[in-house]
C-alpha cells in the first residue's frame, strides 16, 4: 500500500508539476506573443497612417520629396507617443535616411516596415521601431505572477488531491489493519485459495495462498508450510470433493457450506466457502467439535436416562412410534414389557438414594445384557423400565420366556457398596395390536398389567387383560371419592385404647381413620389408603388426622374430660415433608392444646432418611412436649443404634411377633429381647395386636405394662371411647 | 492643407511654364533650379517674373518650398542650383562646398484671418494666446493658432521673443488639435482660410500671395522692412543664397546677378524684403 501511495504521489506530483509549469511558462509566453502581435499590428497601422501622409508628400513632390525633412519629420514627430519609446524612420529607395523621429531608444526593440509607393513603384519605406523593454518588463511581471500562480496551482493540485489520497489511504490502511486484526484474531480458520484449472478449464486443483493464525492452529502447521499447499493436503483433501460447488461459488458469488470430520484427530469442522474476489475463493473453517459433542450431549440428555444411560421415555416413545408403524406395515407384533422393581422404595428409604441409584444402574446393565439388539430397553423414571421387543405373531411363549428370564436375572442379589441387596421385579405385558395400537394405550395397559403382577405377588409377570382397565377405573374413582371425602368431612377418627394391664385402665389411645361416605357406607383404610398413597392424597389425609386429633383433644379438654394421651400415625412420606414440623407445631398452637397429650407414631424407615435432620426434628418435637413412639418396631431396619441417639419414648412391638408369640420360640425370643433392650434404654414398650388371654399373661411375665389389641378393645367410636374413659 | 499644397504646386508649375515660355527661343537650355524657404521663394517669385521678361530664354524650375535645410540638402544632392536659406550653413554643409551669400531679411509677420478685428498684440497677449490662456479674440471669436513645425526656423524665431514665449510655444506644440503649417505658403493659405486664425509668415508671402489676411502689429510695431531696419520689429527672417560655386550654372549666376542688381533689389524690396547685401553680385 505504501508503494501504491508513493506511485500515486509521484504521478500526482508530475501532473501537478506539468500543469504548474505550463501555467508558469504559458502565461508570460502568451502575454508576450499577444502583446507582440498587438504591437506589430499597432506599428503596422501606425505605419500605414504615416505612409499615407508621406505618400501624399511624395506624390506632390516626386523629385525632391526626399529633401522635405522638416515636413516628413513633422509627420513622424506628430505621431509620437510621449510615453512610448519608439523611432520612425523614412528611407528612400536607396536606403538613405530621409527623416527620423529620435536617435536612440532602450534595447530591446521591435521593428515593422512598410513600403511607400509612388506611381506603383516602391520609392521609400517607413521603418517603425519601438522599444519593447516595457513589454519585456511587463512580461517579466506576468512571468513572476504566473510562477506564483503555477506554484499555487502546483500546491493545490498536488496537496489537495494528495491530502485526499492520503486520507483515503489512511482510512484504507486503518481498515486493512482492522480487518487484518480481525482476520488474525478470529477463532475460525480462514484460508484463501487460488483455483488451478485443467486443460478443459474446469477446476482441477487448488492452492492455498493465505492463511490466518486460526487456520494454522486448526491444520497444525505454520503458515510457511501452509502457503502453497495443494487441495489434497488441506483438510484431508475434502475440498477436492466439492470442486463443482466451488466453481459455482466463483461463478455466481454465492456461498455454500459443508461439515467435515478429521478422522485422525476426531475433530469436526464447519466449512463455509465464498469468493472474496472473482479469481480466488476462501474457506472459513470453524472447529465445531465442542458444539458437536455438546449436541451429542444434549441429544443424550434429551433421549437417554442420565443414570442408566438407557433410552428415556422420549426416545422410547419415538422408537415405539417407528416400531408400531413398521409392525402395522408388516403385520407383525410388538410386546411391551413394563418392569417395576420390587422393594425399590423400601431399599431407597432404608439404604438411601445413593444405593437406590446404584441399584437402578445395575438393573439397567442386567436388562441391557439380556436384550436382543433390535429390542429397546428404556427407563421411564423411578424404578420403572420398559422393554420393547419385536415378536412373531402369536409368539406368546417367547415373550413369557423372556419375562421369566428377566425376573430371574433381577432376582439374584445385587452387590452394592459391598452390601448384598435383593430386589426383584414385577412385569406387566401388553402386545400390539391386541392390547392397543398406540403408544399411550400400550404403555398404560402394560403398566396396569404390572400392577396386577405386583398384586398377584411380586417377582411375577402378568399379561394385560381388559379387566385391568376396570380396576384402574375403580382406582381413579376412589381417588376422586377421597378428594370429595376430604372436602366434605366424610373421614372421622376412631380410638383404640392402649391399656395399662396393671390398673386395667386406659393409658392412652391410638387414633385410627375411618371413612363413611355420603351413602353411609363405611370404607376401611385397607381400601382407600393404598389408593391415597399411590395418588399422593395420603399427605392430605395425614394432615387431616393430626388436625382432627388436636381438635378432639381441645374439645375434650374444654368438656372437662379426664386428660388422655392420643397417638397419631405419621407416614414416612409425611414426616419427610420439609413443611411437616412447622405444620405440626402450628396446628398444636392453633388448637391451643397441651402437647404432652399428643404422641407421634413413626415407622423405623422414617428415622433412617437423614439421621441428623431426623434427630433435630425429633428434638424440636420433644422440646414442645410431644411423645414419640416407634410403630411396627422389629420389622424394619436392623440397626438399633438410633434408639440410643433419638429421643424415643415408646416402642410399639409389631403385631406379627405377637401373633405367634406364645407358640413360636423365635417370636417369643424377639419380644423378650425387645423388652430387655427397652428396659435397659429406659424406653417403654407397647405391644400391639394382643388378642388372647395367654398373650396378656405372657407379656405380664415380661413386665409389660401397656398393651393394645382386640383382647381389650377394638377401635372405638369417639362416644364409646369417651364413655370408657369416664367410666 | 491639401488644397493649399495643390495651389502651391500649381503656382510652381505656373512659374516653370512661364520659364519654359520665356526660354522657348533658347531651346535645350537647362532650367535654373531653385528652392528654399517659403519666404525666400515668395521673394523670388516676382524676381523670376521680372528677370524672365528681360530674359525670355531663361528657364526656371522651382518646386514647392523644401525649406532651408531641405533645399540645402537638395543643393548638395545636385537637385537644385540655388537654395534660398533662412539659416546659416552648418559646418558639414560648408565642408561639402556650400557657400552662403547674404541678401536680405523679411519680417516674420503675425498674421490673422481677415475677419479678426484686433490689429495689435502685445508680447504678453501673444504669450497668453500661445500658452492657451487667452482663447478668444476680444469679439469673442475663438483664436485658432496655425503653428509651424518645431524645427522650423520661424518657430525658433518666435521662441526668441522671450522665455515666456518659448514656453508658450512649447505648450502650444504639445496641445492637441493644433494646425501645423510646414511652409510659409501653407501657413498663409491656412490662415487665410481659417476664421479667427493667428499665425506667422514672412512678409514676402503676405505681399506676394496677396491673400486676404490681417497683419497684426506687435507692441504697436508693424512688420515692415522699415521697422526691421530700425530694429523696432523683433522677428527678422534671413533670405540668403546658398550655392555650390563649382556647380553653379551660368544661367543661375546670371539670374543671381539680376537679383543683386538694382532692378532686382527693387523687385525684392517691393516684395517686403530688407536688402542687407551690397549691390555687387557675389556670383
Amino acid at each position: 500500500m505504501k508503494t501504491q501511495f508513493s506511485s500515486v504521489s509521484r504521478i500526482t506530483s508530475l501532473i501537478a508539476g506539468i500543469i504548474a509549469a505550463v501555467i508558469a511558462i504559458a502565461g508570460p509566453c502568451s502575454y508576450f506573443l499577444v502583446s507582440r502581435y498587438y504591437l506589430l499590428a499597432n506599428l503596422k497601422t501606425d505605419n500605414e497612417l504615416t505612409a499615407s501622409a508621406i505618400t501624399k508628400i511624395i506624390a506632390t513632390n516626386p523629385k525632391t520629396w526626399r529633401f522635405e525633412e522638416i515636413r516628413i519629420s513633422e509627420i513622424l514627430h506628430r505621431r509620437d507617443q510621449k510615453d512610448v519609446f519608439e523611432c520612425r524612420r523614412v528611407l528612400d529607395g536607396k536606403g538613405m535616411e530621409v527623416a527620423k523621429s529620435i536617435e536612440e531608444m532602450p534595447w530591446p526593440t521591435i521593428s515593422s516596415t512598410l513600403d511607400i509607393y509612388d506611381a506603383g513603384m516602391v520609392v521609400a519605406w517607413i521603418e517603425h521601431t519601438r522599444s519593447i523593454r516595457p513589454m519585456v518588463i511587463r512580461t517579466a511581471l506576468v512571468a513572476a505572477l504566473s510562477i506564483v500562480l503555477g506554484g499555487l496551482v502546483f500546491v493545490v493540485l498536488r496537496l489537495i488531491p494528495m491530502r485526499a489520497v492520503a486520507t483515503a489511504y489512511g482510512k484504507l490502511s486503518q481498515n486493512e489493519i482492522r480487518y487484518r486484526s480481525l482476520y488474525n484474531s478470529i477463532r475460525e480458520g480462514l484460508g484463501l485459495f487460488s483455483p488451478i484449472n485443467g486443460t478443459d478449464n474446469t477446476l482441477e486443483d487448488l492452492e492455498l495462498i493465505d492463511a490466518n493464525p486460526a487456520l494454522e492452529r486448526i491444520l497444525e502447521k505454520p503458515s510457511q508450510e501452509l502457503i502453497g499447499m495443494r487441495g489434497a493436503s488441506v483438510l484431508g483433501g475434502v475440498l477436492l470433493n466439492y470442486r463443482l460447488e466451488i466453481a459455482q461459488v466463483m461463478a455466481d458469488n454465492s456461498t455454500f457450506r459443508f461439515e467435515t470430520r478429521d478422522a485422525g484427530r476426531e475433530h469436526y469442522y464447519d466449512v463455509n466457502v465464498f469468493a472474496p474476489t472473482p479469481s480466488t475463493f476462501a474457506v472459513l473453517v470453524e472447529d465445531v467439535t465442542e458444539r458437536k459433542r455438546a449436541e451429542e450431549q444434549i441429544h443424550r440428555l434429551a433421549y437417554y436416562d442420565h443414570l442408566t444411560q438407557l433410552p428415556n421415555r422420549f426416545l422410547l416413545l419415538e422408537r415405539m412410534e417407528q416400531h408400531l408403524a413398521r409392525a402395522a406395515r408388516e403385520g407383525t407384533s410388538i410386546a411391551l414389557l413394563f418392569l417395576d422393581l420390587d422393594r425399590f422404595k423400601h431399599i431407597n428409604d432404608t439404604l438411601g438414594h445413593a444405593y437406590g441409584d446404584q441399584l437402578l444402574i445395575e438393573v439397567g446393565k442386567r436388562l441391557s445384557d439380556g436384550r436382543r439388539k433390535c429390542d429397546t430397553i428404556a427407563r421411564l423414571g423411578g424404578d420403572e423400565f420398559v422393554l420393547l421387543v419385536f415378536c412373531d405373531d402369536g409368539d406368546a411363549m417367547g415373550i413369557t420366556l423372556l419375562a421369566q428370564k428377566l425376573i430371574d436375572r433381577l432376582a439374584s442379589p445385587f452387590l452394592i457398596a459391598d452390601r448384598q441387596v435383593f430386589s426383584g421385579t414385577s412385569i406387566g405385558i401388553a402386545t400390539f395390536p391386541t392390547d392397543g395400537t398406540d403408544c399411550e394405550t400400550l404403555l398404560k395397559n402394560a403398566d396396569l398389567a404390572m400392577y396386577a403382577a405386583k398384586e398377584a405377588g411380586r417377582n411375577s409377570y402378568c399379561y394385560f387383560t381388559p379387566e385391568m382397565n376396570s380396576r384402574a377405573y375403580a382406582r381413579m374413582e376412589m381417588d376422586a371419592k377421597i378428594r370429595h371425602a376430604l372436602a366434605h368431612d366424610e373421614f372421622y377418627l376412631v380410638f383404640q385404647p392402649v391399656m395399662d394391664i396393671g390398673t386395667n385402665r386406659v393409658s392412652s389411645a391410638e387414633c385410627l381413620i375411618r371413612w363413611r361416605d355420603g351413602s353411609g357406607t363405611l370404607i376401611m383404610p385397607g381400601v382407600f389408603i393404598p389408593v391415597a398413597e399411590e395418588s399422593g392424597l395420603i399427605l392430605s389425609i395425614g394432615d387431616w388426622v393430626i388436625k382432627e386429633a388436636c381438635r378432639k383433644l381441645k374439645v375434650w379438654a374444654e368438656a372437662g374430660l379426664p386428660p388422655v394421651k392420643i397417638s397419631v400415625n405419621v407416614s414416612a412420606r409425611q414426616f419427610g415433608q420439609r413443611s411437616f414440623l412447622d405444620f405440626l407445631l402450628n396446628t398444636i398452637d392453633s388448637a391451643g392444646i397441651d402437647a404432652r397429650f399428643l404422641e407421634l407414631e413413626l415407622t423405623e424407615s422414617s428415622l433412617m432418611e437423614d439421621p441428623q435432620e431426623v434427630a433435630g426434628a425429633l428434638n424440636r418435637i420433644k422440646e414442645r412436649g410431644l411423645s414419640i413412639a416407634i410403630d411396627d418396631f422389629g420389622t424394619g431396619y436392623s440397626s438399633l443404634s438410633y434408639l440410643t441417639r433419638l429421643p424415643i419414648d415408646r416402642l410399639k412391638v409389631d403385631r406379627s411377633f405377637v401373633r405367634e408369640m406364645t407358640s413360636n420360640a423365635n417370636d417369643r425370643a424377639i419380644v423378650e429381647a425387645i423388652f430387655a433392650m427397652a428396659g435397659k434404654l429406659g424406653i417403654r414398650v407397647v405391644v400391639e395386636g394382643v388378642e388372647e388371654k395367654e398373650q396378656v399373661a405372657f407379656l405380664a411375665t415380661l413386665g409389660c405394662q401397656y398393651v393394645q389389641g382386640y383382647y381389650f378393645h377394638r377401635p372405638l367410636e369417639e362416644e364409646n371411647f369417651l364413655k370408657l374413659l369416664t367410666a | 492643407m491639401l488644397q493649399s499644397i495643390k495651389k502651391r504646386v500649381m503656382s510652381g508649375i505656373t512659374v516653370v511654364a512661364a520659364g519654359i515660355l520665356l526660354a522657348t527661343p533658347v531651346l535645350g537650355a537647362d532650367p535654373v533650379r531653385i528652392n528654399g524657404s517659403g519666404s525666400g521663394l515668395h521673394m523670388l517669385k516676382p524676381l523670376i517674373e521680372a528677370y524672365s521678361k528681360a530674359n525670355p530664354e531663361a528657364q526656371f524650375e522651382m518646386d514647392k518650398p523644401l525649406g532651408s535645410s531641405g533645399s540645402i540638402k537638395a543643393l548638395m544632392a545636385g537637385v537644385v542650383d540655388i537654395a534660398v536659406s533662412s539659416r546659416a550653413l552648418k559646418p558639414e554643409e560648408s565642408q561639402a562646398g556650400a557657400t552662403l551669400e547674404k541678401y536680405g531679411q523679411t519680417p516674420l509677420a503675425l498674421v490673422a484671418h481677415k475677419g479678426v478685428t484686433k490689429k495689435d498684440l502685445t508680447t504678453q497677449e501673444l504669450v497668453d494666446i500661445f500658452a492657451g490662456k487667452t482663447q478668444n479674440w476680444p469679439d469673442a471669436q475663438p483664436i485658432r493658432l496655425v503653428l509651424r513645425p518645431v524645427e522650423d526656423a520661424d518657430t525658433k524665431l518666435l521662441r526668441k521673443l522671450s522665455p515666456e514665449m518659448d514656453a508658450a510655444i512649447t505648450s502650444a506644440q504639445e496641445r492637441p488639435g493644433m494646425t501645423i503649417a510646414v511652409t510659409d505658403p501653407e501657413a498663409v493659405e491656412a490662415i487665410a482660410k481659417t476664421p479667427g486664425s493667428l499665425g506667422a509668415s514672412g512678409l514676402t508671402g503676405v505681399i506676394v500671395e496677396r491673400l486676404p489676411l490681417a497683419v497684426i502689429n506687435l507692441n504697436g510695431v508693424a512688420p515692415t522692412p522699415e521697422t526691421l531696419a530700425k530694429g523696432s520689429f523683433p522677428f527678422a527672417k534671413a533670405l540668403d543664397f546658398v550655392t555650390i560655386n563649382t556647380a553653379l550654372p551660368e544661367a543661375a549666376k546670371k539670374f543671381l546677378a539680376f537679383v543683386y542688381s538694382p532692378e532686382g533689389r527693387k523687385v525684392a524690396e517691393a516684395a517686403g524684403v530688407l536688402i542687407t547685401a551690397g549691390e555687387k553680385s557675389p556670383f
